[in-house]
């Protein structure tokens, strides 16, 4: 089974900026070499942030295989190759689980997509927007996504419910009042929201 | 004097985006599902949490705090500890 995850994070937010900036925050979330990686090219400001999509994406992926433990970011440790400010692709590792990613990187947020299988991630179909309203993230971006749905499936929008299972909090897409197997992942911070399917 | 979970409510609360929510929530919240919190959010409260207990919480402890009382299960567990 190929399931998949995603995460934007905002570099612009303020807060975002401050902690991770904030050493202690970083060692709370960075492995040490994911950390010592940081102190020697801190020119590149953005990596804790990208580590953190890397390990959020991963871990929307195991949740969905199963993990029932919560999210304990040091845990999860990102490999990746930094050639192309657009696009680079990379790992996670958490115990034995591998987990591939690809994420975006420009000046306003980074994106991560991320699957279990290496030839499934750019089979990923992803967007990402930029909303005002910041507090409906969450209606815009299941709003996105239906849109999105009716044009590349050709279902009625009013037969689509983008819902999450109450226990796992996975979301997942109903059709007609029927559970769907396509496979989703919704993500979003401060002003942008994206979301990922499998096409 | 205060015990663990009068003082762990104001860093909760702290973190909480829609304030609204403690309105209607139930004794045990969990802390993404329920507040709304999301996982950067909890990495602050835990550092607060550090603080004010002066404690500190391992990754494997944060593997297990879903709802308030996780929390406050953990902050007991640290103090005994620490004793």
């Amino acid at each position: 089974m190929i399931y998949i995850g995603n995460d934007i994070i905002s570099l612009k937010d303020k807060k975002n900026i401050q902690d991770f900036s904030n050493p202690r925050y970083l060692k709370k979330i960075l492995t040490e070499e994911e950390f010592i990686f940081f102190k020697k090219n801190e020119n590149y400001h953005f990596l804790p942030f990208l580590f953190w999509t890397c390990k959020e994406s991963a871990y929307k992926i195991l949740i969905k295989k199963g993990l029932r433990k919560s999210f304990s970011p040091k845990n999860f440790k990102v490999n990746i190759n930094i050639n192309n400010k657009h696009k680079n692709n990379g790992y996670v590792i958490y115990d034995n689980y591998k987990i591939y990613t690809s994420s975006l990187i420009n000046n306003s947020y980074i994106h991560t997509i991320a699957a279990n299988y290496k030839n499934s991630v750019s089979k990923i179909f992803y967007e990402i927007k930029k909303i005002k309203n910041i507090s409906k993230q969450s209606y815009y971006t299941r709003d996105y996504l239906t849109e999105d749905l009716v044009g590349k499936f050709e279902i009625d929008k009013s037969k689509i419910k983008i819902l999450k299972d109450d226990f796992t909090g996975i979301p997942f897409i109903s059709i007609n009042e029927l559970k769907s197997d396509i496979e989703i992942s919704l993500s979003h911070d401060k002003e942008f929201v994206s979301y990922a399917f499998l096409y | 004097m205060k015990n663990i979970k009068d003082k762990i409510m104001p860093i909760l609360k702290r973190y909480t985006f829609d304030k609204k929510i403690w309105e209607t929530v139930s004794e045990n919240p969990d802390l993404a599902k329920d507040l709304k919190i999301n996982s950067a959010r909890i990495v602050d409260i835990i550092l607060d949490i550090e603080d004010e207990f002066k404690i500190e919480i391992d990754n494997e402890s944060l593997e297990s705090i879903k709802t308030i009382n996780d929390v406050e299960n953990i902050i007991s567990k640290k103090l005994e500890e620490k004793e």
